[in-house]
């Protein structure tokens, strides 16, 4: 109940404020699935400047009868977020969903942050996964600075606890950002430390893109060690790489595909990551959507997600209507989704 | 009577010299026409020609749609060819003192102040892409396409610098002073670079949050201006 209360609060304040607006962002969206049941999901933000905002997001699960929210204030000097949200910190807990809070404290180009509540490793989009509890308690502080311009460091402690021990992890991520002719150029690198058993294990991420009007190429090479929790598309173990290539067959058909070898040092497994995205502007108001990834796994674990969506763009594609349908195979179970979504961006 | 005739005759020459069209009166009308615009959208085609060793044509295109307005001064170009330009787009606003870039492999808009060298004007006072005309000796002609009457500009390049490129471009614009085609040749006579306008519309009351309005993406501000060098080779004609 004081859950449903908070939560309507929110949406009136964000609602009722109606003083301009530099810009705002409104979601509505329904999926059926058939292993999860039925997700109802609304969410609206505001921003008023670069730094002023506010934000909330209500999910409602039919077969768990679960409400989850998500909310968020962000001001020049403090932003609070609570609820269930992706926090996207660095590389290698790129994949974290928190159930918790984070306080986080800007002081010039610097920011302070802590995070407390129970993740999980999760993607978006994946209903297998995205229906998982988070039921990992876990606490972050870190340190996040920008400097000469496009440098970006990030730095932060997590502790976790698993099977009843705390276990420590330290991180650092490096990136840097060149501006080209019509994109940029992103280089990343993170290095991870974790503390378990009182044994230290190495891990370490390297990360390149480059984006050029409807030309993309982006790749990582990295190694996640057997010891650490993966938090990111490494598997506990893995040893690979993984190339994706977003290049236009004409004005209207964009196809991006990928490609990734991962050995896993743990189970002594060979990966093979394959995938293809493809994007079809039909007409101004009409595109067709289509992806197929297939995860090889020379043991005989394969995975297959399919999707294909159409979407309906109206308002110089600043409200993006879509229908889709969804497939996940795995060795053990499979799931199929219908989903709608209506989004628009003002 | 005599007094009478002379007069008229008088008249009559003096009204042909003012009403005689010279390839500057007619850039000068384009200017105008251009200049007394509220709003002004067309498609634009731009295509760079270079030659292989055996003499064969590669013409690299460039397609985009345009869309200004005057006042708030605020100008949009949407690129639809080549494909790996396809989808992004820019805009150009004035009046928020922003510049906005939306790439559609990355689904971002990159916001960045707007600077006084980005500059939204479209200006026929020189001739596109070449320079001034005052650096070509032009010549006005009428001639007829496809039963439409068209003036046609002949340009030769004065400039040495100019002559060591173009050996002539042909400038052809509707009656109504509309740009339609402008073809500029390489020093051996073949096509170097094409121009081509369609669709363009005049005071058609083009909305600016219309304009203003960009596809789905994530806002990313940055401190610096946003490099708008389109990538195609503007450069000198192969020999």
């Amino acid at each position: 109940m004081r859950k449903i209360i908070i939560i309507s609060l929110s949406f009136i304040i964000l609602f009722s404020l109606t003083y301009a607006y530099e810009w705002g962002k409104m979601e509505i969206s329904t999926e059926v699935n058939s292993s999860y049941g039925q997700d109802f999901n609304i969410s609206f933000e505001r921003w008023w400047s670069d730094n002023l905002g506010l934000g909330s997001s209500i999910l409602y699960n039919t077969l768990n009868k679960e409400i989850n929210y998500h909310l968020f204030i962000q001001s020049p000097h403090l932003k609070i977020v609570s609820g269930l949200f992706y926090p996207s910190l660095n590389l290698f807990t790129n994949n974290l969903r928190l159930n918790g809070y984070q306080l986080s404290l800007y002081l010039g180009n610097n920011e302070i942050f802590y995070l407390s509540g129970k993740g999980s490793k999760t993607f978006e989009d994946l209903p297998s996964l995205t229906h998982l509890e988070p039921n990992i308690p876990l606490k972050i502080l870190g340190w996040s600075t920008t400097f000469s311009n496009n440098n970006y460091l990030t730095l932060f402690i997590l502790s976790l606890n698993k099977n009843n021990t705390e276990n420590y992890m330290a991180d650092i991520l490096f990136v840097r950002k060149i501006h080209l002719p019509l994109g940029f150029l992103l280089l990343a690198q993170e290095t991870n430390l974790y503390l378990k058993d009182s044994n230290l294990n190495f891990s370490v991420l390297f990360n390149g893109e480059i984006n050029i009007g409807s030309l993309g190429i982006r790749g990582f090479i990295g190694y996640l060690n057997g010891n650490t929790l993966s938090l990111s598309s490494l598997d506990e173990g893995d040893l690979g790489f993984k190339l994706s290539l977003a290049l236009p067959l004409s004005s209207k058909i964009f196809p991006e595909y990928s490609i990734g070898y991962f050995y896993n040092t743990k189970d002594n497994e060979h990966k093979i990551d394959l995938g293809i995205k493809a994007q079809w502007n039909v007409t101004n108001n009409l595109n067709v959507e289509g992806l197929v990834r297939y995860l090889i796994n020379l043991s005989g674990k394969n995975y297959i997600f399919t999707k294909l969506a159409l979407n309906f763009p109206a308002l110089e594609g600043a409200m993006w209507n879509s229908l889709y349908i969804k497939h996940e195979l795995k060795e053990d179970s499979e799931n199929t989704s219908l989903g709608m979504k209506i989004s628009y961006q003002f | 009577m005599k007094k009478i005739l002379n007069l008229v005759l008088i008249f009559s020459l003096f009204l042909s010299f003012v009403y005689t069209q010279t390839p500057d009166s007619i850039l000068k009308e384009i200017e105008n026409k251009w200049n007394s615009a509220k709003d002004i959208s067309m498609k634009m085609t731009m295509t760079v020609y270079s030659y292989s060793s055996k003499g064969e044509s590669l013409p690299t295109k460039m397609s985009m749609e345009i869309k200004a307005i005057k006042n708030p001064s605020i100008l949009r170009i949407d690129f639809t060819e080549p494909a790996l330009l396809a989808g992004q787009i820019f805009l150009i606003d004035a009046e928020k003192q922003i510049t906005k870039m939306y790439s559609p492999s990355t689904k971002q808009i990159i916001e960045a102040p707007y600077t006084v060298t980005q500059t939204s004007t479209i200006s026929f006072s020189s001739i596109p892409m070449i320079g001034s005309s005052e650096d070509f000796s032009l010549k006005l002609e009428e001639v007829t396409e496809k039963n439409q009457k068209l003036y046609k500009i002949t340009g030769i390049p004065q400039k040495p610098e100019l002559k060591a490129n173009y050996s002539y471009l042909e400038f052809f614009i509707t009656k109504d002073y509309i740009p339609l085609r402008l073809k500029v040749y390489d020093v051996q006579n073949r096509p170097y670079i094409e121009i081509l306008w369609s669709e363009v519309k005049i005071n058609s009351n083009l909305s600016p949050n219309t304009l203003r309005t960009l596809p789905q993406g994530k806002i990313i501000k940055q401190k610096e201006p946003l490099n708008m060098t389109t990538p195609i080779p503007f450069m000198s004609p192969s020999k």
